[in-house]
C-alpha cells in the first residue's frame, strides 16, 4: 500500500489571503525519496489519486524545477483531507470538518484584529462544509 | 480559434498587476508561458489557485514579444515527464517562431468542431495529422501521434518580458472566493465585471 502525503499547496502566498483553502501537492514517500502524484478532486469532496508523475527525487525541493509553490512538513493524506492555509507557517491538513471549524474559530480568537482575516475565516468555514 | 488559458498562483502577481495597470515601469514582468485549449485535467498536471482564460487575439497582439511556440510541452521534456529519444534535438525541432506557430494554430482552427474539441482538452486526434505534418518536423508529428499524454498535445507559447496583457484580452478570470476582498482583486472586479468569477477553493480552479 502506497503512503501518500500532502507536502505543500499549489499556491505561493505573495499576498495576505489567509485563511484560505488551497489544493494540496500530493507525493508518495519511499526509501527512494518523494514522487509526485496527480489526483482528481471529486464531488462530493474526495481526493482520488490518479497516477505517479515523474521519478522519485531525494528531497521535496528536487521535485520541482523551480519552487514556486508553498511546501510544508509532510502529513499523511486522507481521501477527505482539506488543506487550509492559516499563515505562511501553518498549513492545516484535516479531514474532520468539526476539527476544521474549531481550529478556524481558535484562529479568529488568537489572530491580530483584522476584519479581512475574520471575514475569510468565516468564508472558509462555509467552504469547508 | 481555440481559447488561450493559464493556471496562475499569486507568484504571478506581476501578470495581474500588469492586467490592471498597476505594474511599475521599471519592473518588467518576466517571460511567461501560455497555452491553447483548457488546462490539462486528465490527469490534472497543472495546478494553481486561479484560472485565466484569454482570447486568441492575445497572441497576435504580442507578436513583438513572442519568443517561441511548441505543440509539445517543453517544460515536460526538460524535466523528464516526456521522453523523446534525444531531448535536446527534439526541443530544437519542436520550438517554432511566430509565423509557423500562428499559422499552425490558425489552420488547426479550421478543422471540424469535434476535432477542435479534442485539441482543446489536449487529446490525441489523428484528424489533425495532415495539418501537423504541414508545419512541423516529422519527428515531432510522429512523437505526438505516438503519444496519448495531454502534455504531448499542449500547444504552448512563451512571451518575453514586457508582453502586453489588457482587460480586452480576458475571457474570464476565476479566483477563490477568499481572495475577493483583497485590493488587487477588487480592482480587477471593477475592470472585468462579470468576467471575474469566484469559486470555492476547496475544489480547486480546475473543477470550479
Amino acid at each position: 500500500m502506497r503512503e501518500l502525503y500532502v507536502i505543500g499547496v499549489y499556491e505561493d502566498f505573495r499576498l495576505d489571503v489567509f485563511p484560505t483553502h488551497a489544493v494540496p501537492i500530493v507525493a508518495e514517500r519511499s526509501e527512494h525519496g518523494f514522487r509526485r502524484w496527480s489526483y482528481v478532486i471529486d464531488r462530493p469532496y474526495r481526493l482520488r489519486a490518479v497516477a505517479p508523475m515523474g521519478e522519485f527525487r531525494p528531497s521535496l525541493r528536487a521535485l520541482f524545477p523551480v519552487v514556486t509553490f508553498h511546501l510544508c512538513t509532510p502529513r499523511r493524506l486522507h481521501e477527505k483531507s482539506q488543506c487550509i492555509v492559516l499563515s505562511t507557517d501553518h498549513v492545516l491538513v484535516e479531514h474532520r470538518r468539526m476539527a476544521i471549524v474549531a481550529r478556524l474559530l481558535i484562529a479568529i480568537l488568537i489572530a491580530p484584529p483584522s476584519l479581512g482575516f475574520v471575514h475569510r475565516a468565516l468564508r472558509t468555514i462555509r467552504n469547508a462544509w | 480559434m481555440l481559447a488561450i488559458s493559464r493556471v496562475l498562483t499569486l507568484n504571478k502577481l506581476h501578470l495581474l498587476e500588469n492586467l490592471c495597470g498597476m505594474a511599475r515601469r521599471d519592473a518588467l514582468p518576466p517571460s511567461d508561458y501560455f497555452h491553447f485549449g483548457r488546462p490539462v485535467e486528465d490527469p490534472p498536471l497543472l495546478r494553481g489557485s486561479m484560472l485565466l482564460s484569454l482570447r486568441p487575439q492575445f497572441l497576435s497582439d504580442n507578436l513583438a514579444w513572442f519568443d517561441y511556440g511548441s505543440p509539445v510541452d517543453t517544460g515536460g521534456i526538460r524535466f523528464g515527464f516526456l521522453k523523446p529519444s534525444d531531448p535536446a534535438e527534439f526541443l530544437a525541432a519542436t520550438m517554432c517562431g511566430y509565423e509557423r506557430f500562428s499559422r499552425l494554430m490558425a489552420e488547426l482552427s479550421t478543422l471540424p468542431q469535434y476535432v477542435q474539441e479534442q485539441l482543446a482538452v489536449h487529446r490525441k486526434t489523428s484528424e489533425a495529422a495532415p495539418v501537423l505534418t504541414k508545419y512541423l518536423d516529422a519527428s515531432v508529428t510522429a512523437f505526438m501521434l505516438d503519444n496519448d499524454r495531454p502534455d504531448a498535445w499542449f500547444f504552448e507559447f512563451c512571451l518575453r518580458a514586457g508582453y502586453w496583457i489588457a482587460a480586452e484580452h480576458v475571457e474570464e478570470l476565476a479566483i477563490p472566493d477568499t481572495y475577493r476582498d483583497v485590493p488587487i482583486f477588487q480592482r480587477l472586479r471593477t475592470l472585468l465585471g462579470a468576467r471575474l468569477r469566484t469559486f470555492n477553493p476547496r475544489f480547486g480552479c480546475l473543477r470550479a
